[in-house]
């Protein structure tokens, strides 16, 4: 770990932190832990590197905890995980924005071999690598962290109606994508 | 379940919906969890709420998270449960049809200070060391060859179950509001209810997580101890031996 506890004073003072704080930063992070660090793979951070994105992720709510709206806190670590994931993936992996897949890639599995899990995230991450954040990051909540439409409209701030339209985009690029995945992985062969 | 079922039938293709149910079951680890909680110095209160899947959600639901995480409670109790959630009113499928508002999430409350429910006596306490011999729902030992009879013992059974879960939910959920005091009580509502219970392992293990939220290590420790020696093959014995390293 990089950092060391935010509470500790130096010295051995005891924590200047209010119970409160303490409380709520507690609760925040029961409740979100799984969420930040399944957005944080999903939005392409390595599983090398995830931990200590999280953890980041988590600094940050306790250094701006009391800027944070109670009630929006889902809202304030969405915000924390895009930029935390985009500066972790520097020089790692990135949006592709492109339908088809590299010739150089491994090809994706037979369905039958997607009962592997790891192989089958792999080929969710390539497929979702090349989905733009926007619409990547709507898929995501809905399809794989079970948010309603309403609870991502809100988490990330946009209009209802712009949340649906999305995530009719992304199920519909998604679906497109994972086609011309097995079809080049078909050729291959 | 039924949402999840219905999201994952909204692909055509088997392919899409291995992938995306892949992405669904990855999981940190309960070691990072503590780690990272350590590191913000919150490792103490932290690591007794870390609980395997669906919290990150806001949709708790423990039935949810029995049939999933494999808890073995035995055929019968899963089916019941899918029975059960099978009952419930289904989920719209179009997005169109998610009334604003209908699923928003509670603010997750301020868990309290650790004494602030020291008089909410535990629900194990006042009962002897021992527990019941045995807490296995009763089954009719008259079952008659009509179909129709068997067909109404299992839709009562799965009732009580339904039952049994919607309470240890909410249990659950005010456990993941870090309302420990709120958790007990809602423990004691449920044995109440249901004296005989087919859930009351989850039961015990929530209130043991409950106790060490309020701060109550000791009480805590006991329970878990109890439960270990009492269920050593139980489904949860890796969750209490985890919940007694933190304690």
């Amino acid at each position: 770990m990089r950092h060391s506890a935010i509470f500790a004073v130096d010295s051995g003072q005891a924590s200047t932190v209010s119970e409160e704080r303490h409380a709520r930063l507690v609760s925040i992070f029961s409740q979100n832990y799984r969420f930040v660090w399944r957005l944080l793979r999903r939005l392409g951070v390595s599983a090398n590197a995830v931990e200590d994105a999280a953890q980041q992720v988590f600094l940050v709510v306790a250094e701006r905890l009391d800027d944070i709206i109670p009630g929006s806190e889902r809202g304030f670590l969405y915000g924390t995980v895009l930029r935390v994931a985009w500066t972790t993936r520097r020089g790692g992996m990135h949006e592709v924005l492109s339908d088809s897949f590299d010739a150089h890639e491994s090809p994706a599995p037979a369905p039958s071999e997607l009962a592997d899990q790891h192989r089958a995230r792999d080929v969710l991450d390539r497929v979702l690598a090349r989905m733009q954040t926007d619409l990547r990051a709507v898929f995501i909540l809905y399809e794989i962290e079970g948010f309603t439409t309403p609870e991502i409209a809100e988490t990330i701030g946009i209009p209802l109606g712009t949340a649906a339209s999305r995530l009719r985009r992304a199920r519909s690029l998604f679906k497109r994508l994972v086609a011309r995945l097995m079809a080049q992985s078909r050729e291959k062969k | 379940m039924i949402d999840r079922m219905q999201r994952l039938l909204g692909f055509n293709r088997p392919v899409e919906r291995a992938l995306v149910e892949a992405g669904r079951t990855e999981e940190p680890s309960a070691e990072a969890f503590k780690r990272t909680a350590s590191a913000l110095g919150i490792g103490g209160l932290a690591g007794t709420s870390f609980l395997p899947l669906a919290a990150a959600s806001g949709k708790s639901t423990l039935s949810t998270w029995l049939l999933i995480s494999g808890v073995s409670l035995g055929g019968a109790v899963g089916a019941a449960a899918m029975f059960y959630e099978s009952s419930e009113p289904a989920p719209p499928a179009t997005l169109q049809a998610h009334a604003p508002g209908a699923a928003r999430r509670q603010t997750p409350a301020i868990p309290r200070a650790s004494n602030a429910a020291s008089d909410v006596a535990s629900p194990a306490e006042g009962r002897a060391a021992q527990e019941a011999p045995a807490r296995e729902a009763i089954v009719s030992r008259t079952a008659t060859p009509r179909v129709n009879a068997r067909q109404e013992t299992a839709a009562s059974q799965a009732s009580s179950l339904g039952g049994e879960v919607r309470a240890l939910d909410a249990a659950r959920r005010a456990l993941m509001a870090g309302g420990g005091a709120n958790v007990l009580q809602r423990l004691r509502d449920y044995e109440r209810a249901f004296p005989s219970g087919s859930l009351t392992q989850e039961a015990r293990l929530l209130e043991v997580e409950a106790l060490a939220l309020l701060g109550r290590s000791a009480q805590a420790r006991r329970l878990a101890t109890s439960l270990l020696v009492r269920n050593p093959e139980s489904a949860h014995r890796k969750r209490l031996e985890s919940l007694l390293e933190t304690l």
